[in-house]
């Protein structure tokens, strides 16, 4: 939080000098400890211009250079002020500083200090900073700009139908991205700045009646709470606000689409931006959350329905699929058919490994595939996966090391592991994957179903900035039901998520349900061109 | 969390999972597998059990086709004892493998035990022990032992326990003239004192050395066959006699085992030019007493249709059709009648009337069920209906003869 007196840039500071708080009235001596200050970092242009009739007065405009906006810069401070040089009036200091404020004014906020930790603050934000010799003041002017990304389409988040914009590295493009989709007065923006070194830019948004104030109120403190030095990504800021860290799950979400982001806010919930990074973060954030997508509530309800039953189904297969085939082979023969028996026994006749160790080892080598092949350059990444694809599917088969089944069986867990829409919920099914592999391979079906009785539990005991992470499943919530396992049509799903939201929780009128008029008479009764009976 | 347990409770859940010592794991590379078992009888009164164990290493699976299947998929192990368990602990000194019994599909016993011992003695080991499925197949070995069955290679399937499974089923399903009973049924039907078991046989053809010898699988004809074949009629436990063809097709009818059976027929002086194939038939069995005497009443209800008229016939007059049908009804139920006698001639009720009688008059039930087989069976009075409908005459009406003949 902010500039607390005992941070370690000011330490080595007052080792040098006593620590001036305030502007002095000589020019050269406060560019002579900015220039000590920063460094003489070569970023930071100093440029000098004469003003006053006899040209005799001087002042300095200083700024970051990429940080700013050069062309604004150039092109409306210093040329305003250069063209206008000699009719400052250089005899009345206070009334010509005024002057230039005013003048400066007309292209973007502007403001006054004489307190060196502001000024520095902002000349590190971006903005430029006009000091005038003789006056213990200078003009703060917002030029904040520089190079940006242009807005472009997700890359985690993709969909088939839906906006194509995504989230960039800049925080006031982020914030407007999402404004543009809600453009309600009552959607609130709190901006923070956050890391003792990086002074990061973290912005609160809400809609002001939907979202809880409790909730927001604890985002806030939880927020403020934080006494870092750097904030470089949502991650740090998601790390040091969730409730729990002991858990293999996120209880935090964050979505790299504007749509997202909207439409969690609309359900009560708060975003949190932070400046450099095109993830946002949702807070509260439940289990279900994460298998949503955003085409289940652009498609018809049916087949998104279908899809979402799909996903849970396949997170919970990347989960206990392996270990299944675990659990069966070496425990449960008797339930496998027959025939599958045989070939199963034959293909393993002449593997040297006990089936879980062969599991194992699949597994494992899949990982390290899977980790490889993320961050290399896109062609080698290739190379990496040809190989794989060859030494794992091809020859560990025939060299006889591992099973044909057990091939089949990886390729089906890593697969469905790229089914679940949300990366951060996918990757801890993979560390899950593993506890499951060695319970079944102790207890068999029994170690699953007591793997899975201590996972349910613990899926229980998870809150997210107070709410339950199961809801609306645990606690049951009937009336937000219908948008977790399956997506019921839209005009039925009538409520915000109730527990999230409080009182505001009615999101549709009555009646939404479509349909041809019920009766062909044209009796100008209430019920004219509409359905009725409909509850 | 806490974090000492945090880091506690891993280790005790390890330690759990080490410490258990995997209790009842089997990897498959440790099991053998037996398909079928067979059960004889030695010289010296004591019992042969051989068992049909799978040999992974010769199953051609996918890829290892090409190395696979050099030697015969299956390997039979056999030993003796006084009882099953004896035997199983003895086997064990031959087989490197724990032998598994949960895929266990056939139990063979020798028509020696089942004459001489009856099934009474033996079966308990098989009901008893978890890994025996109740659904096991019974067959009796006609003729031959037990053991030979087990060993004969035989193609298309290539274990010969699958093979008799499976061809108990579709002969059971097209014919009538076996049936597939397991194991919970053999017991059920000997605890019952108004039903005796009937249990399909299987017969060995050929040469029984060379169709063990896996020659004998690269010949068009195999040099052996196994081929089920017959009834067998029990009473008391014990084997009493061996029923075949239409007599079975009979019993099956009632026992409402069969749907699909052919029927030839005469027409006009010609004989068994005309055949009926059913598609569906139901029967219905009710037993009572009339003047202290039980009487059986046999109701079938069969549809189908003509699958074959080598005669000229017109197949489109309904006339002819009722004629037809009155013939396969006269027929079908001389071979109901016929079942019926042969039954009663062995005195064994294995169409389970007394069960019939004993729903319905368990008090009446309880005085004679002592005598019912010797006695009451042998005289039951049996009114047998049956009720034909020829439904279809497949793709066409009249035969091709038609035409020539007009």
């Amino acid at each position: 939080m902010a500039f607390s007196p005992n941070n370690h840039n000011q330490q080595q500071i007052q080792n040098d000098q006593r620590k001036p708080h305030h502007l002095n009235k000589s020019l050269a001596v406060n560019m002579d400890y900015l220039k000590k200050r920063i460094g003489n970092s070569t970023d930071v242009i100093f440029r000098s211009i004469k003003i006053g009739h006899k040209l005799a007065l001087q002042l300095t405009i200083v700024y970051v250079e990429g940080i700013a906006d050069d062309k604004k810069i150039d092109q409306y401070l210093i040329s305003t002020i250069y063209n206008k040089r000699k009719f400052y009036d250089q005899s009345i200091l206070q009334d010509t500083f005024n002057k230039i404020k005013d003048e400066v004014s007309s292209m973007g906020s502007v403001k006054q200090s004489e307190n060196w930790e502001d000024i520095l603050a902002s000349l590190m934000s971006g903005n430029t900073i006009i000091f005038v010799d003789g006056i213990d003041q200078a003009i703060i002017a917002n030029t904040a700009g520089g190079e940006k990304r242009s807005i472009e389409e997700p890359i985690t988040q993709v969909s088939i139908r839906g906006a194509r914009d995504g989230f960039i590295e800049s925080i006031r493009t982020n914030t407007a991205m999402v404004r543009k989709r809600i453009q309600n007065p009552d959607l609130w923006l709190e901006t923070f700045k956050i890391g003792r070194t990086t002074k990061t830019d973290v912005a609160i948004m809400y809609i002001k009646g939907i979202a809880k104030d409790e909730i927001v109120e604890e985002v806030r403190r939880r927020l403020k709470r934080i006494n870092i030095d750097s904030i470089l990504e949502t991650g740090y800021i998601e790390q040091l606000i969730e409730d729990q860290t002991w858990t293999p799950f996120p209880t935090v979400y964050h979505a790299e689409r504007p749509d997202v982001v909207a439409g969690n806010l609309l359900e009560g919930r708060v975003a949190i931006f932070v400046d450099g990074t095109p993830f946002v973060l949702l807070v509260p954030a439940v289990f279900i959350q994460f298998f949503q997508a955003v085409d289940d509530y652009y498609a018809r309800f049916d087949i998104s329905s279908a899809l979402r039953f799909l996903r849970v189904l396949v997170f919970l297969l990347s989960i206990i699929v392996p270990a299944f085939y675990i659990a069966i082979t070496t425990f449960h023969q008797e339930m496998i058919p027959t025939q599958l028996l045989i070939v199963l026994a034959a293909q393993r006749e002449a593997v040297p490994f006990p089936v879980f160790v062969e599991a194992f080892l699949m597994e494992v080598a899949f990982e390290i595939l899977r980790e490889a092949g993320i961050r290399l350059p896109r062609p080698v990444g290739q190379t990496v996966s040809i190989v794989g694809a060859l030494v794992i599917g091809q020859a560990a088969v025939q060299a006889g090391i591992v099973s044909p089944a057990v091939i089949i069986i990886v390729s089906i867990t890593a697969i469905a592991s790229f089914a679940t829409p949300s990366y951060s919920i996918a990757i801890s099914a993979r560390l899950i994957r593993f506890i499951f592999m060695i319970t079944a391979s102790s207890f068999g079906f029994y170690g699953i179903f007591l793997g899975m009785v201590i996972l349910t539990a613990h899926l229980c005991s998870l809150r997210s900035f107070g709410i339950p992470y199961l809801e609306p499943l645990a606690p049951f919530v009937p009336k937000n039901a219908g948008d977790t396992l399956v997506r019921l049509p839209l005009w039925s799903l009538k409520e915000r998520p109730r527990l999230i939201v409080g009182e505001n929780n009615i999101r549709e009128g009555e009646h939404l349900r479509p349909g041809p008029p019920k009766t062909r008479s044209i009796r100008n009764d209430k019920t004219e061109g509409g359905r009725k009976d409909e509850s | 969390m806490n974090l000492k347990l945090f880091f506690f409770l891993p280790i005790v859940l390890l330690t759990i999972a080490v410490v258990s010592g995997c209790y009842s794991q089997r990897e498959l590379t440790d099991i053998a597998i037996v398909t079928a078992t067979g059960l004889d009888k030695s010289e010296d009164g004591k019992y042969v059990q051989s068992f049909q164990i799978v040999d992974p290493g010769n199953i051609s699976s996918g890829e290892q086709a090409k190395g696979g299947g050099q030697g015969p998929p299956i390997t039979v192990y056999s030993a003796k004892g006084n009882n099953v368990s004896e035997i199983n602990q003895k086997i064990s000194k031959k087989v490197s493998r724990r032998l598994y019994f949960s895929h266990t599909q056939l139990l063979i016993i020798s028509e020696k035990i089942a004459r001489e011992d009856g099934l009474d003695h033996i079966l308990d080991a098989f009901e008893r022990d978890n890994q025996y499925r109740s659904t096991m197949i019974v067959v009796i070995a006609k003729g031959s032992k037990a053991e030979d069955f087990i060993k004969t290679l035989t193609p298309i399937d290539k274990n010969s326990g699958r093979k008799i499974v499976k061809s108990l089923e579709i002969t059971e399903n097209t014919s009538g003239e076996n049936i597939k009973v397991n194991l919970k049924d053999v017991i059920d039907d000997l605890m019952s004192r108004g039903k005796e078991p009937l249990i399909s046989g299987v017969e060995l053809i050929g040469s029984k050395e060379k169709g063990q010898k896996m020659d004998t699988l690269q010949k068009t004809e195999p040099e052996s066959l196994i081929e089920v074949d017959g009834m067998a009629l029990f009473k008391n436990g014990k084997l009493v006699n061996w029923i075949s063809g239409k007599t079975c097709r009979g019993v099956s009818i009632i026992l409402k085992k069969t749907k699909i059976f052919n029927v030839n027929l005469d027409w006009k002086g010609k004989k068994n030019v005309i055949a009926y194939q059913s598609i569906r038939s139901n029967t219905d069995v009710s037993a009572k007493f009339q003047n202290n005497r039980p009487v059986v009443a046999i109701q079938i209800e069969i549809e189908g249709r003509i699958s074959e008229a080598n005669v000229p016939i017109d197949l489109s007059n309904p006339k002819v059709l009722v004629k037809l049908e009155k013939k396969i009804e006269k027929k079908i139920q001389k071979e109901i009648y016929a079942a019926i006698n042969k039954a009663k001639k062995d005195k064994t009720d294995v169409f389970g009337f007394g069960e019939l009688l004993y729903r319905s008059y368990p008090n009446k039930w309880k005085k004679i069920e002592r005598k019912w087989n010797d006695v009451y069976f042998p005289e039951v009075q049996t009114k047998v209906g049956v009720n034909v409908f020829i439904r279809q005459t497949g793709s066409k009406n009249k035969s091709h003869m038609t035409e020539l003949d007009s």
